[in-house]
């Protein structure tokens, strides 16, 4: 076995060339890319980490405002519960108000009307027992005025105020002026007589009164002044009986306007009532 | 009187130089291997595609496979070690082209590599430990071994080279005998086996050749 040295020589030569090219055209190259591509790597795993942070930052902010929205709404309908309580709150106390107002109403005019009706069922009660008492009068012996009734007017005009009696005595003592009796029927000349001496006491007249019948006033006796009237007669106190009925004490003492005489009804009425039931 | 087959088959005369036919091949190696890879990294670098990607693939398969190894940063020995692979195995199979005789199969190849192995274990090694460093291991841990670890120096690189000759060798002339004795087709299942030969052969010295040089800058920092 020989060797070639030449040969030896020329492979050493022609490998260790080769190694040099290889270097420059092979490794160099191909770590060259494996650096690049480690870097790219490296590049895309952080641009994936930040845009992994910046995705877990948006959702946290996504999270926060779903949260906060929630929150809103929740609110916003508490709110809108609570102004609709309140408005139905309202509504129901207007309503019940009004309701209240409407049956109060209900209740002045059911209580106006029962007025009205018991006035007039009154007014009517009073009609019909003033026609009673009439009829029942006109049949009856009460139509004459008795001493009663003479000692009531005696009684009243003596209880008058001096500056009234005063002003009743000065209408009398006009030129003609005289003082009127009337009465249901005409009374026997002896009652006209009394009648005149104890009136002429009480009033301090100077002449004779005057006597004239009026079957309108039932019975009792009326005096009539030029300007005032006394009325003691029974039509009077029905008249008064049937305003009572209609409404209360109206009416009571017939007013008259010329004389403005008071007289007392009261006692009239009584004496009256008293002739009446003898 | 007969030629030896294992004498090298010198094609022509470059001056005082002779040029052997496994010289020629090796040049023919040489310029593929070159011609491929400026093909492949011609223009944009990082968008290798096709026969870059396949060489990529290659170039990190022996730099994972040297790193396993060596346990340190392959780059730095990745031109020696993966040059080596890639022209042995191309030289291996070279054989399978028809009147291509491999280069290994002459004892200058392999020793040609054997040699330049055995410098760069020591230029690896004293260049990674030091000089001192590097010369202290001989003798370490005691001067004894001083003889032993220089013939284990020579008789290593001796082994590396005689089983790459023998093997591609030995296969060389068992398909020639088997040629010469069965006609054509026989030696096809042998050259096959050849491929595997080629490869393993291949395979073994880059591996050897690693662990030395590993073994050479053991203990400095990686």
């Amino acid at each position: 076995m020989q060797i070639d040295w030449w040969t030896l020589a020329l492979q050493i030569v022609n490998f260790l060339v080769l190694v040099w090219l290889l270097e420059r055209f092979l490794y160099r190259p191909v770590r060259a890319i494996i650096e690049e591509r480690k870097r790219l790597a490296a590049h895309a795993l952080a641009e994936a980490e930040r845009a992994k942070a910046e995705a877990d930052a948006a959702r946290q902010r996504f999270e926060r405002a779903e949260a906060q929205l929630a929150g809103e709404k929740r609110k916003a309908l508490e709110d809108m519960h609570r102004e609709l309580e309140n408005e139905r709150a309202q509504v129901l106390e207007e309503a019940g108000r009004k309701a209240e107002r409407l049956i109060a109403q209900a209740r002045q005019s059911i209580e106006r009307e029962r007025a009205d009706a018991l006035e007039a069922l009154r007014g009517e009660l009073g009609v019909l027992a003033a026609d009673l008492a009439a009829r029942i009068l006109e049949g009856a012996d009460a139509r004459d005025p008795g001493d009663a009734t003479l000692a009531r007017i005696e009684a009243q005009l003596n209880g008058l105020p001096k500056a009234e009696r005063g002003r009743l005595q000065r209408d009398l003592s006009g030129q003609g002026a005289k003082l009127t009796i009337v009465t249901a029927r005409a009374l026997p000349a002896r009652e006209r007589a009394r009648w005149a001496k104890r009136l002429g006491a009480a009033l301090a007249l100077e002449g004779e009164p005057r006597f004239i019948t009026d079957p309108a006033i039932l019975g009792g006796a009326e005096l009539r002044f030029p300007h005032a009237v006394l009325s003691f007669t029974w039509a009077d106190q029905l008249r008064r009986a049937q305003d009572a009925l209609k409404g209360g004490a109206k009416g009571e003492g017939r007013d008259e306007p010329q004389g403005g005489a008071t007289p007392a009804a009261g006692p009239a009425e009584m004496e009256a009532g008293d002739d009446a039931a003898s | 009187m007969e030629r030896s087959p294992l004498a090298p088959d010198i094609l022509f005369q470059l001056g005082p130089l002779p040029v052997s036919r496994q010289v020629v091949t090796t040049w023919a190696i040489m310029i593929v291997l070159v011609a491929l890879s400026r093909l492949a990294f011609a223009g944009d670098r990082r968008r290798a595609q096709g026969l870059g990607t396949v060489l990529e693939i290659v170039v990190e398969a022996l730099a994972s496979q040297v790193k396993d190894i060596m346990r340190r940063n392959p780059w730095p020995y990745l031109p020696l070690i993966g040059t080596l692979f890639l022209f042995l195995t191309l030289a291996n199979l070279s054989a399978l082209l028809p009147g291509v005789a491999p280069p290994t199969a002459h004892i200058e190849t392999p020793a040609a590599l054997a040699i330049v192995v055995f410098f760069s274990i020591h230029h690896y090694g004293i260049r990674a430990r030091g000089l001192g460093p590097y010369i202290r291991h001989y003798i370490e841990p005691t001067p004894l071994l001083l003889p032993l670890n220089i013939v284990s120096e020579i008789t290593r690189i001796f082994s590396l080279m005689i089983r790459l000759f023998g093997n591609i060798m030995s296969h060389e002339f068992v398909i020639a005998i088997v040629a010469t004795l069965a006609g054509l087709l026989l030696p096809i299942p042998f050259m096959l086996l050849g491929i595997v030969i080629g490869i393993v052969q291949a395979y073994i010295f880059t591996v050897l050749a690693s662990v030395f040089i590993g073994a050479a800058v053991e203990g400095a920092e990686a």
